[in-house]
């Protein structure tokens, strides 16, 4: 392939329950630190099952006033930006800010006509409840002209989009826990066929009890209230995710255009592909097919086998049956292949951040390219017996992770897989 | 079904001014108690460094009254709906959209508010 059509990762930026940008990132990863906290959800009259998230530190969001918002002084925003975001659209702004820096891009080639911008989230539920309540209370049914733009799926792309001046393109994505791996896996696919030369992907998602609460009803939460294990993808004990939120930010871009500016990519997007279970509307196949399918995939579109791959970090959200479902499609790809990749799951140290997960992890993945270290498996005390035959190392691994697998599946039975490995000019 | 109770007319201001500033909601409910063409110049004052910030500090610095709404502080139709909200919520006075449209600056908002709230107040300046 030419190299104008190879696709890189040149820049990142995060705000996630494991750290405020790449360096404290790059630290949780290696030194297995979670960033997992008692919260109080129900308040003192209503103790609920759910007690502990993976929270945002050194933010306050908690107003659904912009003004009442606290976050660190390193960034300046004035009310023009901030008067029409949700909680995570305060994240993904500074992350993006991060991500653009970070990949050296100049204004104008953020505006250019050769940048577009793929955005995933669930949009505000915070923000939706106050901006209808308040409708729905006044004699007249206003409320604040802003509400919309605040709140709805989409609210990602209309203040991005403003703020940066984006020109090339502007879109979102929606499948659930999968929208940002579909994202990054469509913006390699506009970069390979030439439309763009860099796409800015992002997912964020608030992180309050209105994002995470409602699946406690879906049994889908865990009920343990010890941050050191609650989150606990493939262990013998796991009984449900751990939610989080905050924004993940990738700059993916062509090879030549990251080269003009002398940026050295962290790794390169090899590749991607998708599936779907047609099964159930939460619940993965019980066999992983869909997922199995879309590894398969992925490897076919890179030109690689089994034994190619190094590292693989799981989407294991530590409910019981996703990380069976997901041991199976691993066992169906590699073991049966002979082959025996290290497997781990990050959402043991973040919690799981629903549509931002694809982009995090991938993110997590380019650090771990560049620095040269595979992410443990943290909390996994006594494995499934189903992951029997998996490499599911406790401790991260001082090694290049070489050629790596990015899982990703989401509510109704979407599958993506991406495929990274390290920058070689 | 359960009847929520009806919230009155000053509970709804307190809620509007949540938004604000302890100094302001002060001002505000002050306005409200015993109102001026003083205590309406510094209510509007608040409403635009609310929407305005730090650029609005600035240009008045530089301009006075003379500040431009959209020009200089970059205010939307979305804002000046805002502002109309603020202006019948705090004040009393229903801005229409169209009104704005002969509002270029500060001093003609604070001279239009004047002229609807206190038509027998001498002009200020």
């Amino acid at each position: 392939m030419a190299s104008s059509n190879r696709v890189v990762i040149s820049g990142l930026g995060f705000i996630t329950s494991i750290g405020n940008d790449k360096t404290a990132v790059t630290t949780s990863l290696r030194e297995l630190r979670h960033g997992i906290e008692r919260v109080d959800f129900g308040g003192p009259t209503r103790p609920i099952e759910v007690k502990v998230a993976g929270t945002i530190k050194n933010f306050d969001t908690s107003s659904p006033y912009w003004s009442k918002w606290r976050y660190p002084a390193d960034y300046k925003f004035g009310p023009a930006t901030l008067r029409s975001l949700a909680p995570h659209g305060l994240y993904a702004t500074c992350a993006t800010q991060q991500a653009i820096a970070d990949a050296l891009l100049s204004p104008a080639e953020v505006s250019g006509e050769e940048t577009a911008l793929f955005c995933c989230s669930g949009g505000s539920h915070s923000m939706s409840r106050h901006f209808l309540n308040v409708m729905h209370d006044a004699p007249d049914m206003r409320a604040s002209p802003l509400g919309v733009v605040s709140s709805i799926v989409g609210t990602l792309n209309f203040n991005l989009g403003t703020q940066f001046k984006i020109r090339g393109g502007n879109c979102g994505f929606v499948s659930a826990c999968a929208s940002s791996s579909h994202a990054l896996g469509y913006a390699c696919d506009e970069i390979r066929l030439g439309r763009f030369e860099r796409v800015i992907v992002v997912g964020a998602e608030d992180m309050d009890a209105d994002s995470v609460v409602p699946f406690m009803s879906m049994k889908a939460l865990s009920a343990c209230d010890d941050p050191a294990c609650a989150s606990r993808p493939f262990d013998r004990k796991r009984d449900g995710f751990v939610g989080t939120g905050g924004a993940a930010v990738m700059i993916v871009e062509s090879g030549a255009s990251a080269a003009r500016r002398g940026v050295v990519p962290y790794a390169e997007l090899l590749g991607w592909a998708q599936s779907a279970d047609g099964h159930n509307l939460a619940m993965p196949h019980p066999e992983g097919d869909g997922l199995a399918r879309a590894m398969r995939r992925t490897l076919r579109d890179c030109g690689l086998t089994p034994a190619d791959i190094g590292y693989i970090t799981a989407h294991a959200t530590s409910t019981p049956q996703g990380d069976r479902a997901e041991a199976i499609a691993l066992h169906e790809v590699f073991t049966k292949a002979g082959a025996h990749p290290a497997v781990s799951s990050t959402k043991g140290l973040t919690g799981h951040p629903l549509s931002m997960s694809g982009a995090m992890e991938a993110a997590f993945c380019a650090l771990a390219l560049r620095d040269g270290f595979v992410p443990g498996n943290a909390h996994l005390d006594e494995a499934d017996p189903i992951c029997d035959g998996l490499n599911l190392p406790r401790t991260t691994l001082a090694r290049s992770p070489g050629i790596v697998l990015s899982n990703s599946s989401g509510f109704g039975g979407s599958n993506v897989v991406l495929a990274l490995g390290p920058w070689s000019s | 079904m359960t009847q929520i109770p009806e919230k009155t007319p000053e509970e709804r201001l307190r809620e509007k001014l949540e938004a604000f500033p302890p100094e302001f909601q002060q001002l505000v409910l002050a306005h409200k108690a015993a109102p001026s063409p003083a205590t309406l110049s510094q209510v509007i004052m608040g409403v635009m460094h609310y929407h305005g910030g730090e650029i609005f500090a600035a240009k008045f610095a530089e301009k006075g009254d003379g500040v431009l709404l959209v020009e200089d502080l970059g205010f939307d139709s979305l804002t000046l709906v805002e502002i109309s909200f603020h202006a019948e919520e705090f004040l009393g006075y229903v801005i229409q959209l169209e009104n704005f449209a002969n509002l270029k600056t500060l001093g003609d908002l604070q001279g239009f508010l004047r002229a609807k709230l206190f038509p027998d107040a001498n002009p200020v300046g």
